[in-house]
């Protein structure tokens, strides 16, 4: 330890003595045995860690201080790049589930009886009757005594369905 | 919120190359770095914090609150700067607050606990010692808290003008400006009975 700055020190100075045995009496030396140093600074560490956990993790810190931090002490390198990961994305795959969810609950519970509620809906609220329109359409087009209606000159006629074998059978 | 010793830049040394680093690896959460930082400094915490509190355990604790709060502080901490000063500026505070906090009646056992200590017994007859202790009683008492610290730390742990300085964040002229002042100041009181000493 440097003695610089301590003239009163002096062996030979009486008075120095003198008012530095007064000064030691008055003031008492610093009872550094009295403390547990180990035990000091085992404790300071334990009572650190919190303050180390936020210092290497400072992104996560403040997010969850009580959790977060606590669960990397001890396995910090291991666990550093997926929890890092996990709560970049945590808020953004948890609300998307939740909305994901809500989309489909809300599907799910209206698709069958709204659906088959629209086609009957939608089935009788026709403003005209069908099937007399199209017997007025056809008599018109074709003739009242006609025999050919809409559907048999859409479907192909029996002859139509034969397969040309015939042809061949004849020549024969 | 009391205020503490000192100013900015007191003592213009450069930190160490190895604190330096210490301080770099703390500001990335290094516990071992942390660890050997806390036991270079700790005693001279706690020296400082005794002397202001003049309570062993009540040292102990705040030094241990002050490391704590130098670490929750440390990521804005220019590790160019040295630790030293800026740490024991913390301890300087915090032990000056804690002090201002207690009891007057407190303060009155622990003065009269630090009379009847062993640490005090020194080579004066009982007469001589009375008249010392009530003299100095009278006079430690009277002097400003930081002449007293300083001449503590200086004339009783035997702790340098620089090294003072670094711990009070004070430019080493100041620390002997003060020193000088109290020490004149005990002499003063001390003056009749150093005149029958033979």
């Amino acid at each position: 330890m440097s003695t610089s700055g301590r003239p009163l020190r002096h062996p030979n100075n009486e008075d120095a003595t003198t008012y530095a045995r007064a000064l030691l009496d008055a003031s008492g030396r610093v009872p550094y045995e009295r403390v547990d140093w180990d035990v000091f600074h085992t404790r300071l560490a334990a009572r650190a860690e919190l303050s180390l956990a936020r210092l290497r993790h400072p992104r996560l810190a403040p997010l969850a201080p009580g959790r977060s931090v606590v669960t990397l002490v001890n396995n910090v390198d291991v666990s550093l790049a997926w929890c890092e990961y996990a709560a970049r994305w945590s808020r953004f795959v948890v609300s998307a589930s939740v909305a994901a969810g809500v989309v489909l609950v809300m599907v799910v519970r209206r698709s069958p009886k709204d659906v088959v509620d629209t086609m009957v809906a939608s089935t009788s609220a026709a403003p005209y009757p069908i099937d007399g329109t199209r017997a007025v359409f056809e008599s018109a087009a074709l003739g009242r005594g006609s025999t050919w209606t809409i559907d048999s000159a859409l479907q192909p006629s029996a002859a139509e369905l034969l397969i040309p074998l015939g042809r061949t059978g004849a020549s024969q | 919120m009391v205020g503490g010793f000192g100013g900015a830049a007191a003592v213009p040394n450069e930190p160490h190359d190895d604190e330096r680093e210490l301080v770099i690896r703390v500001q990335h959460g290094d516990r071992e770095a942390f660890d050997e930082l806390a036991r270079h400094h700790a005693r001279r915490a706690f020296a400082i914090a005794y002397r202001i509190l003049r309570h062993t355990q009540d040292a102990e604790d705040l030094v241990q609150e002050s490391f704590l709060a130098a670490l929750d502080g440390i990521g804005s901490f220019d590790p160019t700067r040295p630790f030293a000063p800026w740490f024991f500026k913390i301890v300087v505070n915090r032990a000056l607050n804690a002090a201002s906090a207690r009891s007057t009646r407190e303060r009155h056992v622990t003065v009269t606990h630090l009379w009847s200590s062993e640490a005090a017994a020194v080579e004066f007859d009982p007469a001589e010692r009375s008249e010392i202790r009530e003299r100095f009683q009278q006079a430690l008492a009277a002097l400003p808290q930081q002449q007293r610290l300083i001449v503590e730390l200086s004339d009783v742990d035997g702790r340098s003008s620089t090294e003072i300085g670094e711990m009070l964040d004070l430019p080493r002229g100041t620390v002997r400006w003060h020193l000088h002042q109290a020490r004149k100041t005990l002499r003063g009181a001390l003056a009749d009975l150093l005149e029958r000493t033979p």
